[in-house]
């Protein structure tokens, strides 16, 4: 029996739980054992003790309690027990999703017509016609060869093979484009 | 323990569960003030020890038998009744505990002689009475085993429910309190 098991054999003995069995090894035990004996000893005397100074303090009213037995239980009161259901879902949500901070979406959902970043490897206007023109046809008609045509609009970016300012010049000058822009050099 | 104090045990133990059991299935308030009434003996020298708070003790014993009063159908009957409800006040305890040592952490910020002047008054009052001295300079975790275990009578195993930890843990709470209870009347005497 090592130490912290004698501590838990002199509470339970002088406290009246060991059965009669245990009782009668542990009192085999401490003839045996000097320091066991004054071990139990000084608890006895502590317990012994201890009742001698029960404290002088309150006295609650049951009057007064019972004012609260009548309150009526809050009606969320019932779902406190339920509260850490979501949160732990939330918690596992956060940490087995993606850490991604790029937007959730299609390709290119947020490539707009100002975007200069493209990188053609060569000359490249972008050209915005109106409503009523199909603009690659219009592109077809200078001979200017389609780099991208942005679904949806009526706009398209062009390689550009001839010298860019003459070819800016006639497309600034043609009524049925809204807009002409240089992308690169 | 000799055989009529465990037959007075047996018997309250059952008397509590019948109490228990007609707050439960009746929302039953004799059985309600009997209970509060039976507890009052045990739970507030407890309280009150664990706490050292006077003014808080009749607030901390209501909230303990309003969690009885709403909670008594959860009892499981795994344990005492008596288990139960010092488990609750033993969490109801440990609570003011914390509250305690945050607004003397606040205290002490403000007035730097306050800790000396509670040591003077301490001294002072270890004339009275060493032993309740030595218990209150206990750390919670190894005043509520003493309390348990010297004042209360309760078994390790109980004791272990009560504070939710292991039996092991208890015994060497229970040895660490006593051999520091015996150090602080070494030192004083």
């Amino acid at each position: 029996m090592n130490i912290i098991d004698k501590e838990g054999m002199i509470a339970d003995y002088i406290n009246g739980h060991l059965d009669e069995k245990a009782a009668l090894d542990f009192e085999r035990t401490m003839q045996a054992d000097e320091s066991l004996a004054a071990s139990l000893q000084q608890a006895s005397m502590i317990k012994n003790a201890v009742h001698q100074h029960e404290v002088d303090t309150v006295d609650p009213s049951f009057e007064t309690f019972s004012t609260l037995l009548n309150r009526p239980t809050p009606w969320y009161s019932k779902w406190y027990n339920w509260v850490p259901v979501p949160a732990a879902a939330l918690a596992v949500f956060l940490m087995v999703s993606p850490q991604n901070n790029q937007p959730i979406g299609v390709e290119n959902e947020f490539e707009t017509l100002t975007n200069a970043s493209e990188a053609y490897g060569q000359t490249a206007i972008r050209v915005v016609a109106n409503a009523d023109t199909n603009v690659v046809a219009l592109v077809g008609e200078y001979d200017m060869q389609v780099l991208k045509h942005y679904a949806g609009t009526n706009a398209v970016d062009v390689a550009v093979n001839e010298e860019t300012d003459g070819l800016m010049k006639r497309l600034e000058q043609d009524s049925r484009i809204v807009l002409v822009k240089t992308l690169n050099k | 323990m000799t055989l009529k104090a465990a037959t007075e045990e047996d018997l309250a133990a059952r008397r509590d569960v019948i109490w228990l059991e007609q707050i439960s299935q009746n929302r039953d308030k004799r059985a309600m003030e009997a209970l509060y009434q039976a507890y009052k003996s045990r739970l507030i020298p407890f309280m009150h020890r664990m706490t050292t708070d006077k003014g808080l003790i009749e607030e901390v014993y209501n909230d303990v038998m309003l969690t009885v009063w709403n909670k008594a159908s959860q009892f499981n009957g795994e344990s005492k009744v008596s288990s139960w409800i010092f488990s609750i006040a033993y969490r109801a305890c440990l609570k003011i505990l914390q509250k305690q040592k945050v607004r003397r952490g606040l205290f002490d910020i403000f007035t730097q002689n306050t800790l000396n002047e509670l040591e003077q008054e301490d001294q002072s009052e270890s004339d009275h009475s060493q032993l309740e001295n030595a218990i209150k300079g206990l750390p919670a975790k190894h005043k509520v085993v003493i309390e348990l275990s010297y004042f209360q009578g309760y078994s390790i195993e109980e004791i272990s429910q009560i504070a939710d930890c292991p039996a092991n843990t208890v015994k060497t709470r229970l040895h660490h309190a006593r051999h520091k209870i015996r150090q602080y009347m070494a030192e004083k005497g």
